[in-house]
C-alpha cells in the first residue's frame, strides 16, 4: 500500500515536472486533408511522444468546410480563434488542418516530424505551474484554476469531448468513420490573472457530451497569443 | 550567407501556400476566358463536374444587363484541375456595348486543396475591358 502511495506520488510529480505545450488543432470533418492530423493528435495525446514535454491536445472543429459535411463540432467561436491566431502569426489566411503550439507557432496538422520541431522550441520557454481542479455538481462544473503571477493574462477553460466519433456520409470523408480526441465543445473565458496569485473557482455549464471529456483550462498572453501556462484533468 | 539562405529556404519550404491560384480573365470574340495558375501539388475544384465535398469552381458575371453568359467550360474533363488551364464562359449580348465599350467583372467562388492541406472558400473579381469591336450581336 506505502509503495503505491509513492508510486502514485512519484507518477504526480513526474508529470508536473514535465512541461505542458499547448497544441491546438484546427480540423473539420468535411476537410479531406484532416483526418490523417486527426489521426495524430490523437497518438500524440495517447503516446506523449516527447520526454519532459505534456502534449495537452485540443481538436478545435471551424465551420468553412460546413457545405459538404456538416460538422457537429463545428463553431464559428473556433473559426474566430483561429483567425485571431492567423492575424497574430501574420499568416495570408486560414487553412486545414493546422496546428498551432503554444500559440505561438503554426505548422501543416499532419506534419508530424515539423510539430516535433516547434514542440521541442516551445519547451525552451519557461511555464509557471497551472493547478487545475473540476468536478460535476449537479449536472454543472465546479472549477478551480489557480496560479501564480502572469497578471493582466486571459484565463481559458476548454470542455472536450474524448472518443468522439462520426460516421461521414458526405463530401470527400463519405464513408469514413472519424474518430477525434479532445474535441472542444465549450470554450470558456473566466477572466484575467490580477496580482501575484491568481485562485479562481467557476460554475461552468456543462454540454451534452455522449463519452469522457476533459477539462483543459490555459492562461493565454491577449497580446500575443502566446500560452503561458496550461493543465487538464479528465472525467 | 549561404546557411542564412538555407535556413530561407527550408522556412519557405514549410510555410503553406495560402494563396495558390492566380486568375486573369481576357475577352474573346463571344467569350470571356478566365486563366487560373495553380500551384504545384494544388487542385481547383471544376466548375463543370460536382463532386461530393468542395464547392466547384463558380463564376458569374456581374454585367447581366449587357450580357447573358452561359455555363462555364472547363478546357480538361476532370473534377479537379491542376496547373495553368482556361475556363471558358461564352456569352451573347443582350444589348449594343457602349462606344467605348464596358468594364466586365467576372466574380469567381471556389475552393482548393493540396496533398496537406484544404482553404475555405475563396472569392475574387476580375476584370476585363470589352471593345465594341469583340462582340458577336
Amino acid at each position: 500500500m506505502k509503495f503505491l502511495l509513492l508510486l502514485c506520488l512519484a507518477a504526480n510529480l513526474a508529470a508536473q515536472l514535465k512541461k505542458p505545450i499547448l497544441l491546438e488543432l484546427f480540423t473539420a470533418e468535411g476537410c479531406a486533408s484532416c483526418p490523417p492530423a486527426d489521426e495524430l493528435i490523437s497518438a500524440v495525446d495517447r503516446l506523449q511522444p516527447i520526454p519532459n514535454a505534456d502534449l495537452i491536445v485540443l481538436s478545435e472543429h471551424v465551420t468553412y468546410w460546413d457545405h459538404s459535411s456538416k460538422d457537429r463540432f463545428a463553431s464559428t467561436t473556433l473559426n474566430n480563434r483561429q483567425l485571431g491566431y492567423s492575424q497574430l502569426l501574420k499568416l495570408e489566411g486560414v487553412y486545414t488542418p493546422q496546428l498551432i503550439i503554444d500559440g505561438k507557432y503554426e505548422c501543416v496538422g499532419g506534419n508530424g516530424p515539423e510539430a516535433k520541431r516547434l514542440i521541442l522550441e516551445a519547451l525552451k520557454q519557461d511555464k509557471p505551474l497551472l493547478e487545475l481542479n473540476a468536478n460535476r455538481v449537479n449536472g454543472k462544473l465546479l472549477t478551480n484554476v489557480s496560479f501564480f503571477g502572469l497578471s493582466g493574462a486571459t484565463i481559458l477553460v476548454a470542455i472536450a469531448e474524448d472518443n468522439a466519433e462520426t460516421k461521414i456520409t458526405k463530401g470527400e470523408n463519405s464513408g469514413k468513420t472519424l474518430k477525434h480526441t479532445a474535441v472542444v465543445r465549450a470554450l470558456h473565458t473566466i477572466g484575467t490573472a490580477e496580482g501575484l496569485r491568481t485562485d479562481r473557482t467557476v460554475e461552468l455549464p456543462l454540454p451534452p457530451i455522449a463519452s469522457s471529456f476533459r477539462i483543459v483550462a490555459f492562461i493565454q498572453d491577449s497580446k500575443t497569443g502566446h500560452i503561458l501556462a496550461a493543465a487538464q484533468v479528465k472525467l | 550567407m549561404r546557411t542564412l539562405l538555407l535556413i530561407a529556404a527550408t522556412l519557405a519550404a514549410q510555410t503553406p501556400n495560402l494563396n495558390p491560384i492566380t486568375w486573369a480573365l481576357s475577352t474573346q470574340p463571344g467569350k470571356l476566358v478566365l486563366h487560373a495558375k495553380i500551384a504545384e501539388h494544388y487542385k481547383l475544384f471544376s466548375p463543370t463536374k460536382s463532386t461530393p465535398g468542395p464547392i466547384p469552381l463558380r463564376v458569374k458575371v456581374l454585367e447581366s444587363r449587357w450580357l447573358r453568359a452561359a455555363k462555364p467550360l472547363a478546357s480538361t474533363d476532370s473534377h479537379t484541375l491542376t496547373g495553368e488551364t482556361d475556363i471558358t464562359i461564352p456569352y451573347t449580348l443582350r444589348r449594343k456595348l457602349p462606344n467605348d465599350g464596358l468594364t466586365v467583372h467576372v466574380e469567381v467562388e471556389y475552393q482548393s486543396c493540396s496533398d496537406q492541406i484544404c482553404l475555405p472558400i475563396t472569392r475574387r473579381t476580375l476584370e476585363a475591358k470589352l471593345l465594341p469591336a469583340n462582340p458577336v450581336l
